[in-house]
């Protein structure tokens, strides 16, 4: 039987305050959401988590 | 050679004669065979696939047991052998208040449960040197998840053994229509320990989230044990944001802090968001909006704000967003993650409905705040 959940991955999403820019990578030990993360490499704006979830694992 | 002439079968089977006494005992046999002994052949039956589930049971007891066991000791390095004093307070009890006369019962649960809890916290500072709230908060609800693996493992086995003991199949009636529901819980807490020991959200943080954010560039306050507040504006409103204090593994006191928080700023309404459970046939992550206490657990909590509201004459409105069981207690799914946005707006528009200019608005996100700052 299908299951679901065997291909289910966590991941963090960083979003930049400023220029709304969106970064999705793997849940790495540590992260927990509105964590401040570096400077954003396009404007230098604020990058937090916004998001951590679990999703289906892309190939 | 010619059938027709096969008298064997007639002789034996009667096939022409319903006299037969060795075709009548073919027939009654078993008719005897059910009248005496059905009751057992269906408890031999139902046995058989309930001892599966109580071994997978156990399974996941033991497996959940050795988890927290190891990640005490390879993770947080714990030296000393810590598996005698966890079996203890694995096998905690909790003796619930007489409930004869059930007037003034719920100060009396309240003080129980956080009694509880106080001690396996002081139990669990006591097994390290050095250990912060994250941790312990994380192990606090592991030590959960075990004990109430265990709790039901050892239920199920009683029941089980207790019909098997007297032979009494009405007995097993209730535990075999329950076991799916049972077997259910158990593996969405199975299922939990991955995000408790990692520290991710878990489904039942969507309010804590949506309160989270709305919290953001806010000055926070403590307000309560592991709870925490802070005030903002919202087109001419005052909003009073409350939620447990992130990331830690914890709910916060929310009754508590609410009550200080009410008589300090008196609100003209509540709003709670909180994760409620799906009925079968609902989809995960579909938004509701309700009136009364959206909060769960035992119902200390619960009475207790809707006791303030009555005091102080407060409407209470609610939002809720839908998920199994299982994804209220494991890592949040993506289709309720993205649901936040959309109930940030329902807050919004809900105070914007229901307060006019200069009024207040207390906010609360109820659930557990792993992994969820503010």
């Amino acid at each position: 039987m299908y299951n679901k959940n065997e291909n289910m991955e966590s991941y963090t999403l960083e979003q930049c305050g400023s220029c709304t820019n969106q970064f999705k990578r793997k849940f790495s030990k540590g992260d927990f959401v509105f964590k401040i993360m570096s400077k954003c490499s396009s404007c230098q704006g604020q990058v937090v988590i916004t998001k951590i979830f679990a999703d289906t694992l892309i190939p | 050679m010619d059938f027709s002439d096969l008298d064997i079968l007639d002789e034996f089977f009667g096939m022409g004669d319903d006299s037969n006494p060795l075709m009548m005992l073919i027939w009654i046999l078993p008719i005897i065979l059910f009248v005496f002994y059905g009751q057992r052949i269906q408890l031999i039956i139902t046995s058989g696939d309930i001892k599966k589930k109580l071994v997978q049971l156990e399974q996941f007891r033991n497996d959940s047991r050795s988890e927290l066991i190891e990640y005490i000791k390879k993770d947080l390095g714990v030296k000393d052998d810590v598996t005698q004093k966890l079996d203890r307070i694995f096998d905690y009890f909790t003796i619930m208040p007489i409930d004869i006369d059930p007037n003034g019962i719920i100060p009396k649960i309240h003080r129980l449960i956080r009694s509880r809890e106080d001690t396996t916290r002081k139990q669990i500072q006591l097994l390290f040197s050095e250990i912060d709230t994250m941790e312990i908060t994380k192990i606090q609800n592991l030590l959960e998840i075990v004990t109430y693996l265990q709790l039901l493992h050892k239920i199920v086995r009683h029941l089980f053994l207790t019909a098997k003991k007297q032979n009494n199949y009405p007995l097993i009636l209730p535990l075999q229509m329950m076991l799916p529901f049972i077997m259910e819980q158990a593996e969405a807490l199975k299922d939990a320990i991955p995000a408790f020991k990692l520290g991710q959200p878990i489904g039942d943080g969507i309010g804590p989230l949506v309160v989270g954010e709305m919290m953001l560039d806010t000055k926070k306050q403590r307000v309560e044990f592991e709870t925490v507040y802070s005030e903002s504006k919202f087109e001419g409103r005052k909003l009073i944001l409350l939620k447990a204090e992130g990331p830690f593994a914890t709910v916060g006191r929310p009754a508590e802090a609410a009550e200080f928080l009410v008589e300090k700023s008196k609100p003209d309404i509540i709003v709670m968001i909180d994760a409620a459970l799906k009925l079968e046939g609902e989809d995960s992550g579909t938004v509701s909006q309700g009136f009364g206490a959206a909060i769960g657990g035992i119902g200390t909590d619960r009475f207790k704000i809707e006791e303030l509201a009555t005091k102080f004459d407060i409407p209470i409105f609610s939002i809720v967003v839908k998920q199994s069981v299982k994804e209220a207690i494991t890592l949040m799914t993506k289709e309720i993650a993205d649901k936040a946005e959309n109930v940030k707006t329902q807050v919004h528009e809900m105070i914007t409905d229901n307060t006019s200019h200069g009024q207040t608005a207390l906010v609360i996100g109820v659930g557990n705040t792993l992994g969820v700052s503010q």
